[in-house]
This record gives C-alpha cells, sequence and structure tokens, in this order.
C-alpha cells in the first residue's frame, strides 16, 4: 500500500523530541512531518535529525512562508531555498497555504486571509502553477483558520475545489481550521465538508484550538495548536476520512508542548478514531 | 481581502495604533478578531527574537526585551520568509536605543548570541587533523591557502563582550569578577556543538588574516609583524584543536 493512501498517523516534528522519538522502539508514529523554514539553512544540527528521522520514517514537509495568496508571484529566493531543501530530504508531501503572509518585501509570521473572488482565483492558481513548476512537484494547499469575515465563507470550499482542477493541486483539508473559521464565520462544518472535492484530499491535519470571549460576548475559536484534537475536529475527521478513504493524517501540536509519550498516546487515539469510522462506515 | 489592502493591513499589523483599512467596518469586534492576526504576529516574533538573543533576554528581563522587541519589530519588520533569519540587526538597533545608552556592552553580547545562531545552522564540514597536516612538509603547508570551518564567527569588542555573555548566560550567577577590557571571540562549531572562547589578539589577526585569504605563510609573516608576542606553534596548535582548517588549497 502506498504512503499516500494509507491510514497512516503523524506528528508535526520539535526537535525538542529527537532522542525521545528515537530512542522509542515502540514509537507507533507512521510518520513526520516538518516546517520547511525551520530546516533551509546550510547545515548543523537541524539537518543531522532530519536525516535521521528521515530514514526511518517517511516525510512530509509543511512549507509557510510561500504567500501564495500574495498579490506577486512566489519569491524565486525561497522557491530555490525550497527545491534545494526538497532534494536534500526528500518528502512524500510537500504543502502550502490558502494565504498570504508578505507584502512588499514585509514578511510576517502569520497566514493571512484573502477575498475568494475571481482576481484572487487568478493570482493564487498562476502562484501555484509557478511553485509547483520550480518545485518540479505537486502541491497541497490547506484550507486557513479565519478570523476576519471574508466574505461568504462557503466560497472557500469552492476557491479550493477550483484551484485543485485548474492547477491539479492536492489539497490539504484541516479539520480543526475547518471548525475554527466555521464557528468564527458561522457556517456549518458539515456544509462546508460537503462541498469539497474529496478526491482532491491528499493529506489531513488536526490540531487543538483555544476559545476566546470577545467584549460583546461573542467566542471566538483560534487555532492555537496547543492542545489535543477536541471531539468535534475528530467527528469532522471521521465524515471526511469515510468520504476521501484513508489519507496520511497529521497530528500539530506546537505550543504547551508535550512530552513525546503524550504525544504518542495521541496517535493512538486519531488511530483510534479514524478505524472507528472506516468501519463503522454506515453508522453516520 | 483585496490584494489592494494588503500594504494597509501590513501597515495595521506592525503599528503601535492600527487602524484597519477602510474597507472594514468600523467596529469593536472586527477590530478584536484582527487582534487575533496581531497578537500571532506579534508573539512569532518576539519569540524568534526571545530565542535568537538568549544573553540579551537575560540581560534586560524579559519584561523589558518584549518592550524593546517590539520597538524592533516595528523599525525592522522582517525582510525574509524565513523566521530563523530574523534578526541580525537587533545588536546595532540595541545600539542605538537611547534607553540602553547606559549598557554600550550588550549590542556585542547580543553579537554573540547571533553568532551562535549562525554557526548552529552553518555548513558542515570535517577539520583536517594534526596527523593529515604533520605529512605535509613545512613549505607546502606553507604555500597552502586553509579554508577555514564555513561555522566559524568572530567579533571584536571594545568591551569584555564573551565574559559579560556567560556572565549573562548564568543568570548573573558567575563568581569570578569580570575584567574591563577589550575581548576577541571565537563562535564556532565541533562537530554539532555550538562553543565560543576568547582569543588572544595573535590568534585573532592570524584567523583574521587566513579568512581574508591568506597563505598560512602570508598570514602568519603579518601576524608576526603586528604582534611582537605571536607564538606561531601555539596559534597553529589552536586553529588544529579547535578544528578550524577544514582543507588546503594550494
Amino acid at each position: 500500500m502506498s504512503f499516500k493512501r494509507s491510514l497512516s498517523i503523524g506528528v508535526g516534528f520539535k526537535s525538542a523530541h529527537f532522542e525521545a522519538v528515537m530512542s522509542d522502539d515502540l514509537a507507533a508514529v507512521d510518520f513526520l512531518e516538518v516546517h520547511a523554514e525551520n530546516y533551509v539553512g546550510d547545515g548543523g544540527n537541524p539537518h543531522r535529525q532530519l536525516h535521521a528521522l528521515g530514514e526511518r520514517w517517511p516525510l512530509t514537509i509543511h512549507g509557510v512562508g510561500l504567500s501564495l495568496g500574495g498579490a506577486r508571484a512566489p519569491d524565486i529566493v525561497h522557491l530555490g531555498r525550497l527545491r534545494k531543501l526538497l532534494r536534500r530530504h526528500p518528502a512524500q508531501l510537500f504543502s502550502e497555504h490558502l494565504a498570504w503572509s508578505g507584502h512588499d518585501g514585509i514578511w510576517l509570521p502569520d497566514l493571512l486571509p484573502l477575498a475568494y473572488d475571481d482576481a484572487a482565483f487568478l493570482r493564487v492558481a498562476e502562484h501555484i502553477d509557478a511553485a509547483q513548476t520550480a518545485l518540479g512537484r505537486r502541491l497541497l494547499i490547506e484550507n486557513p483558520a479565519s478570523y476576519l469575515a471574508a466574505g461568504d465563507h462557503l466560497a472557500e470550499a469552492d476557491f479550493l475545489n477550483a484551484l485543485h482542477q485548474r492547477t491539479g493541486c492536492g489539497l490539504l483539508l484541516d479539520l480543526n481550521n475547518v471548525a475554527v473559521s466555521c464557528h468564527n464565520q458561522g457556517v456549518d462544518t458539515k456544509v462546508y465538508i460537503d462541498r469539497l472535492t474529496f478526491d482532491a484530499i491528499e493529506q489531513f491535519h488536526l490540531a487543538g484550538h483555544s476559545r476566546r470571549l470577545l467584549d460583546d460576548g461573542t467566542e471566538l475559536l483560534i487555532d492555537d495548536h496547543g492542545s489535543a484534537a477536541s471531539g468535534e475536529v475528530l467527528a469532522l475527521y471521521g465524515d471526511a476520512l469515510r468520504r476521501a478513504g484513508p489519507r496520511p493524517t497529521l497530528i500539530e501540536w506546537d505550543h504547551n508542548l508535550p512530552d513525546w509519550p503524550v504525544l504518542a498516546a495521541e496517535v493512538e487515539r486519531v488511530r483510534q478514531s479514524a478505524v472507528h469510522a472506516l468501519i463503522n462506515w454506515d453508522d453516520s | 481581502m483585496n490584494a489592494a489592502l494588503f500594504p494597509e493591513f501590513v501597515s495595521a499589523m506592525l503599528d503601535a495604533e492600527p487602524m484597519l483599512p477602510d474597507a472594514f467596518p468600523r467596529d469593536a469586534q472586527v477590530h478584536e478578531r484582527f487582534g487575533v492576526h496581531r497578537n500571532t504576529s506579534r508573539i512569532g516574533l518576539t519569540d524568534t527574537l526571545r530565542t535568537a538573543y538568549p544573553a540579551v533576554v537575560n540581560a534586560v528581563g524579559d519584561t523589558y526585551f518584549e518592550a524593546l522587541a517590539a520597538e524592533f519589530i516595528r523599525a525592522m519588520p522582517p525582510r525574509s520568509p524565513v523566521m530563523q533569519e530574523y534578526s541580525p540587526a537587533l545588536p546595532e538597533f540595541i545600539e542605538g536605543f537611547p534607553p540602553l545608552s547606559a549598557w554600550p556592552w550588550l549590542g556585542d553580547v547580543g553579537r554573540i548570541d547571533w553568532a551562535r545562531r549562525e554557526a548552529h545552522h552553518a555548513e558542515d564540514a570535517v577539520a583536517l587533523t594534526a596527523r593529515q597536516l604533520q605529512a605535509l612538509s613545512i613549505d607546502t603547508l606553507m604555500n597552502s591557502l586553509p579554508r577555514l570551518h564555513p561555522s566559524l564567527r568572530m567579533i571584536e569588542s571594545p568591551h569584555p563582550a564573551l565574559s559579560l555573555w556567560f556572565y549573562q548566560q548564568s543568570g548573573g550567577a558567575m563568581s569570578t569578577e569580570i575584567r574591563w577590557h577589550a575581548e576577541s571571540v571565537q563562535v564556532w562549531r565541533i562537530g554539532f556543538e555550538v562553543k565560543q572562547r576568547r582569543l588572544t589578539t595573535g590568534e585573532a589577526v592570524l584567523r583574521h588574516e587566513l579568512a581574508g585569504g591568506r597563505s598560512f605563510g602570508d598570514a602568519l609573516h603579518r601576524t608576526t609583524e603586528r604582534e611582537s608576542h605571536f607564538d606561531a606553534t601555539s596559534a597553529i596548535t589552536s586553529l588544529i584543536v579547535d578544528g578550524l582548517i577544514v582543507a588546503l588549497e594550494h
């Protein structure tokens, strides 16, 4: 069975876990994912660790700096860094975001929202084409978490489907982002998921979110990757998994980083939830 | 949001008193929602700087560092999508920051922090061993152009920068008194471990000469001319012990 059609459960790798992961003979984790931008240096310990991990597990690489939704074409220097990285550490999947993070030479460590209109569609499609050509591989595009009203939020699923059709890119469906965005935009998660082209989904992301009460009493969900995925997110995952079929699934836990055994246990919890969803197909 | 709004949006992300582009409703809730993005960016950049400059953080304290970072981020936001490259410019900013003018040494302490960051990510290279170098004739060695380890960084400070760096790194617990004189500092990697140490003036001059592309013979000659007490044998030994010679070009 190929990795790309497997129910592999992976974890976002943190260097603090390196020794624990490497010495965990029972490690239940099936693959590891890293952020591309943390491995674009020339050498040293980051590459040593990634090389060691890559000898034992499939790797997937997740970019946060291409700014595909930006006003200008992807930065050529940055594409060069990514090309070098992907040559050095062969990755099963490479993904980026439907968002922008820089303008006019200034970059921010955030994924900022864009309007889902025709002009944006043509621009993002062109940028994905340029990146796929430069990297010589298919990109997966992830749905973002959103906080500000960006117009009709349902347009996001259509926008992603159309990008897949136009550019051949795959989709990375982040179920936590679906839960966060739909809550924050007042959209039914089921309606959002129903609109997606399931054949295009190549990977799932799961993560935890927090809640913040605004001054007027509205509750906002914040995609903070600081806890285990909620029951709601796992239910959305089960639903999407039944329709897309088994796909590599990543647990993102970036803040309030737990010890490795907690993450390993989370891998097992997600795996059981996934197996349950696939076996009990008729339950839903 | 429409791409025409990106410039205003970026300004609003960085400004001390943010004004969202006019296209957004003037609404308290919209402002709070926008605040989520501002927070993500502010915390992300501050954490990036905090991780890059641990000794500076120890020196000024976390609360002060956050305020300093906020000023710096507004003045010099990232110019690259690679946040681990953010930012070599903080030491110079500190030196021009009036509230820190009583601490003129803090910029060089920051330069040691940044040199460690660079050395950590520098290209890998295997050092030549003493045995490999001893196998060469003196003439061959003296005419060769040594290539130094790519991780090597040197800081010439008019302050006891490394003594102060160690003091800050130990949380101010070091018992030995700091002697107030200039220090030449070497930051480099042995294998995957980043190290730092003080250099004698002769060691520093020799490294600068070699880094400038001179042959061993030329570099030793020029160092001897500048440093009357220069001990060539021990300076070469220290290059080998530090694992700094990674190739010899003839």
